[in-house]
């Protein structure tokens, strides 16, 4: 089986780690029993081993949840941004004690940074730059729906009123939804 | 969060409802000897086709069961675990777009873990960040809260199993951490996944597996259930 197409962004010189494993053994006698055929004592290892993990490391509670709501998006050929690594992660552990926090996301082609903001009234205030500054269309999915604006030609938006909980930006990168070169960009889910 | 791999206690048969109740062979061409990995690669081939005709409930179901391989995928590359975080969910938003091409569970894993490595790279910035391993790791608790909670390794055999894992070169850790969340049927795309040489998991036990064993046996706390 082959391990499917190449994914979407071309690799940059990724060095062949196998190629060197297998040489680092290579250069040592193979242990014992490397050629056997795996058996019930390796299935009770592996066991073992996950069993290990699952406990020590567990996968964060909430997350598959924030994946699901994720890819309840629509459009299925949307560029995926990624949070940028200097942004304030912390999403949902320091509630309560901060009031704004600002997050950046970075595409191919598009930068966007938000600023999120807790308002009296228990909702949220997102303040939004694009970088490049373009008037595009934004969509804020949010759990109780879609909340939406333009952008100005600045690349500023503000979208209030947002309800806490996980919410996922969309920003249409052709104004009028025509097909074009340009793909949207989507974000990661947030805990807002 | 189930096991990925089901135990089998020693003295079992080693071909499990091969020989004994007659049950008829589902995939006569694959590996059958362990029944329940292979009704949950059945189940996930379904559950790909509905989620690539549109089912996303389905998808959702996917998302769920393989969560945890990529989890450890990430982890093992030795990033925190918000940052494990936003790669695994990148990952699992890039599918989106190729869900289309990918037409089996290991072709399926083989992407997600080819692509949750790429990113975990990218995340960790000038590439593959290898770690010197300390030889007794049980002591020298990680400064940066990054790998696992060694606090939640309990019991005799899981410390012993810890101990000696921690003995294994750095590549291997990775592997076995890997491998030991991967069905048992999707062991080669998933070595292919991690550039190791096809056929080094899956048919033969493996030189990272055997050396973990010899360790093992010389450990008095670890005995095979």
């Amino acid at each position: 089986m082959t391990p499917g197409p190449e994914p979407a962004r071309p690799g940059t010189g990724e060095p062949r780690d196998g190629a060197d494993l297998a040489m680092a053994f290579g250069r040592q006698a193979a242990p014992p029993g490397s050629d056997e055929p795996i058996d019930e004592i390796d299935l009770a290892i592996l066991a073992g081993l996950a069993g290990l993990y699952c406990r020590a490391d567990p996968v964060p509670p909430e997350l598959v949840e924030r994946i699901q709501f994720a890819m309840e998006l629509e459009d299925l050929d949307a560029e995926v941004s990624r949070l940028r690594d200097d942004s304030d992660l912390a999403p949902a552990l320091a509630r309560g004690e901060e009031q704004s926090r600002t997050v950046t996301f970075d595409s191919s082609h598009l930068t966007i940074m938000i600023t999120i903001s807790v308002v009296i009234d228990d909702t949220v205030r997102l303040d939004g730059w694009l970088a490049p500054p373009a008037a595009l269309r934004i969509e804020l999915r949010t759990s109780s729906g879609r909340l939406e604006t333009d952008a100005d030609e600045q690349g500023r938006f503000v979208i209030e009123s947002v309800p806490r909980g996980l919410a996922q930006l969309v920003v249409r990168t052709s104004v009028d939804g025509a097909a074009g070169d340009d793909r949207s960009v989507v974000t990661p889910s947030i805990v807002m | 969060m189930n096991a990925h791999v089901a135990p089998v206690p020693a003295g079992a048969q080693p071909e499990p409802g091969w020989h004994t109740d007659g049950s008829p062979v589902r995939r006569p061409g694959r590996d059958t000897r362990a029944p329940a990995p292979d009704d949950r690669r059945q189940r996930l081939a379904d559950l790909l086709r509905s989620a690539r005709a549109g089912r996303r409930e389905d998808l959702h179901q996917i998302v769920a069961e393989l969560t945890p391989l990529l989890w450890h995928v990430a982890r093992a590359q030795g990033l925190d675990a918000a940052t494990c975080d936003d790669v695994v969910q990148t990952t699992w938003l890039s599918l989106l777009r190729n869900l289309d091409q990918i037409r089996s569970p290991e072709a399926l894993s083989g992407w997600l873990v080819t692509v949750v490595r790429r990113e975990a790279r990218r995340a960790s910035g000038a590439g593959i960040r290898e770690r010197p391993v300390a030889v007794d790791s049980l002591e020298s608790v990680p400064d940066d809260g990054r790998p696992v909670d060694e606090a939640l390794v309990d019991g005799e055999r899981g410390t012993a199993l810890w101990r000696a894992v921690r003995q294994l070169p750095q590549r291997c850790q990775e592997l076995l951490r890997v491998v030991a969340f991967v069905d048992r049927p999707d062991y080669e795309s998933v070595a292919a996944a991690l550039g190791m040489p096809r056929g080094s998991v899956g048919p033969t036990r493996g030189r990272c597996l055997a050396k973990l064993r010899s360790l093992l046996t010389s450990q008095p706390e670890w005995s095979v259930p």
